[in-house]
């Protein structure tokens, strides 16, 4: 817990398969190149060396083990429970950027701690096998949300709208007990087209699937104007700041104008914290920064942010997640042996 | 949602404005809002309804098409909408934008 007090859930976090022979095409080493050379900007200052890390690109590039990221969640920070999501990006690598089995395989070394997050790609290879995968993710492998990643590099990429191809996914979802679906919008991760990942296919599904809750990660930027709106009018919408935690990194006030237009416009309890570990390093450092951040006199001044409370960071942190996700906040404190 | 609250009389002046006021000019644009509650302490706490909820301009007529008309209320500490928040900072700017007219629409 921070602070021996505020409940901490991490919406995201991967035990990624960066390493060579998880790759699916003969230039994936140029997705994998963009996407950890983006990532090591935006890790605290002196923290790679903390680690022991003298590469900052080639460290990264291997696969990930359950006691690498246990350590970094659960021993050098406060966070008290965690989502472990797979990322289907199955054209780029062989068995996704964030392997199923290692995700579930994490959730079952720490499973007080963590919730399973599967994923599946209708594309890859077919709807109806992605559908057979769902029932098995959820019925032998426990998951309780899904992952998707709709742009592909390869002439794969499919709407979130579309009523063939990713309706029959929520509809599966839906009846497996899933409330809460999850998707990768904006921020492109290999060379897939940044079109194909604009967060506006998301409301005709939260419109036509109320009872479900959609979340949108990394606040789809650069398409942030259209993510606010899309949460205003839709309140089946949750937004996670995956990625975007570490913004204060390089830009501080750049991340106080978005979360401050959030609380605007939007409101705290949709807000979700996602780390993004270990890719984007220890988390601690970004909890830290957030818990004492304020949204300063010049922009609530400018802009007509709020000031956001505490009441706003703990729900950000973890209780709206612990809500979405059927958390028992204190019940999960005493299981863990945890004060507060 | 039925608001129990709003047949105390500060709810029914409460209804009553938000029935002259608010609501038909919000329904010009496909917009409604609904009451919530009225708190014992004053607060008048409503929700957006259609076009409002995720229109570009909701936190202006937050702040000058509903609390504006709401907070003269004899009783009225503060008016929420859910899902818009704004800084101290940006209220008092409107009630000095404003400050001399009447917030009033026709004759009511």
């Amino acid at each position: 817990m921070l602070n021996d007090d505020v409940f901490v859930f991490d919406n995201v976090a991967h035990m990624y398969d960066n390493s060579d022979e998880n790759f699916a095409r003969p230039d994936s080493h140029l997705d994998r190149l963009g996407q950890l050379r983006r990532v090591a900007k935006r890790r605290p200052p002196g923290q790679d060396a903390a680690y022991g890390i003298k590469d900052p690109i080639g460290d990264f590039a291997r696969k990930w083990t359950a006691e690498d990221l246990g350590k970094l969640l659960f021993e050098d920070s406060c966070t008290d429970m965690v989502m472990a999501q797979a990322v289907p990006l199955f054209d780029v690598y062989t068995d996704g950027f964030a392997p199923v089995k290692a995700q579930h395989a994490f959730a079952e070394a720490f499973p007080q701690r963590t919730l399973f997050c599967g994923a599946v790609d209708p594309s890859y290879p077919s709807l109806s096998a992605a559908l057979d995968e769902m029932e098995h993710q959820v019925r032998d492998m426990g998951a309780v949300s899904f992952k998707f990643y709709n742009a592909h590099i390869d002439g794969k990429s499919w709407r979130c709208d579309d009523p063939d191809i990713a309706y029959p996914m929520y509809q599966k979802a839906q009846d497996l007990g899933i409330k809460v679906v999850q998707f990768h919008k904006g921020n492109p991760i290999t060379r897939a087209s940044l079109d194909d990942l604009r967060p506006v296919d998301v409301q005709q599904a939260a419109m036509d699937f109320p009872d479900m809750t959609f979340a949108i990660h990394h606040l789809a930027l650069p398409y942030f104007e259209e993510t606010v709106y899309i949460a205003s009018r839709f309140a089946n919408i949750a937004l996670v700041l995956s990625g975007v935690m570490n913004m204060p990194v390089v830009a501080p006030w750049e991340f106080k104008t978005y979360v401050g237009r959030l609380l605007r416009d939007v409101g705290a309890n949709r807000i979700l914290y996602g780390s993004e570990t270990p890719l984007l390093g220890n988390p601690q450092p970004a909890i830290e920064w957030f818990w004492n951040m304020e949204i300063d006199d010049e922009l609530q001044d400018r802009f007509g942010f709020p000031q956001i409370t505490d009441d706003d960071k703990r729900k950000i942190l973890g209780e709206n997640q612990a809500r979405l996700f059927d958390i028992d906040i204190a019940a999960k404190k005493a299981e863990l042996g945890l004060a507060g | 949602m039925v608001c129990e609250n709003t047949t105390t009389p500060l709810g029914e002046m409460v209804e009553a404005v938000l029935a002259r006021q608010i609501r038909p000019l919000l329904k010009m644009h496909g917009g409604g809002v609904t009451l919530i509650d009225v708190t014992a302490d004053g607060e008048v706490i409503l929700e957006y309804l259609g076009a409002c909820r995720g229109c570009t301009l909701k936190s202006v007529t937050y702040v000058l098409g509903i609390r504006q008309k709401l907070m003269p209320l004899p009783g009225v500490t503060k008016v929420t909408v859910d899902g818009v928040r704004l800084s101290d900072a940006a209220i008092k700017r409107a009630e000095q934008f404003y400050d001399g007219y009447s917030p009033w629409v026709g004759a009511s």
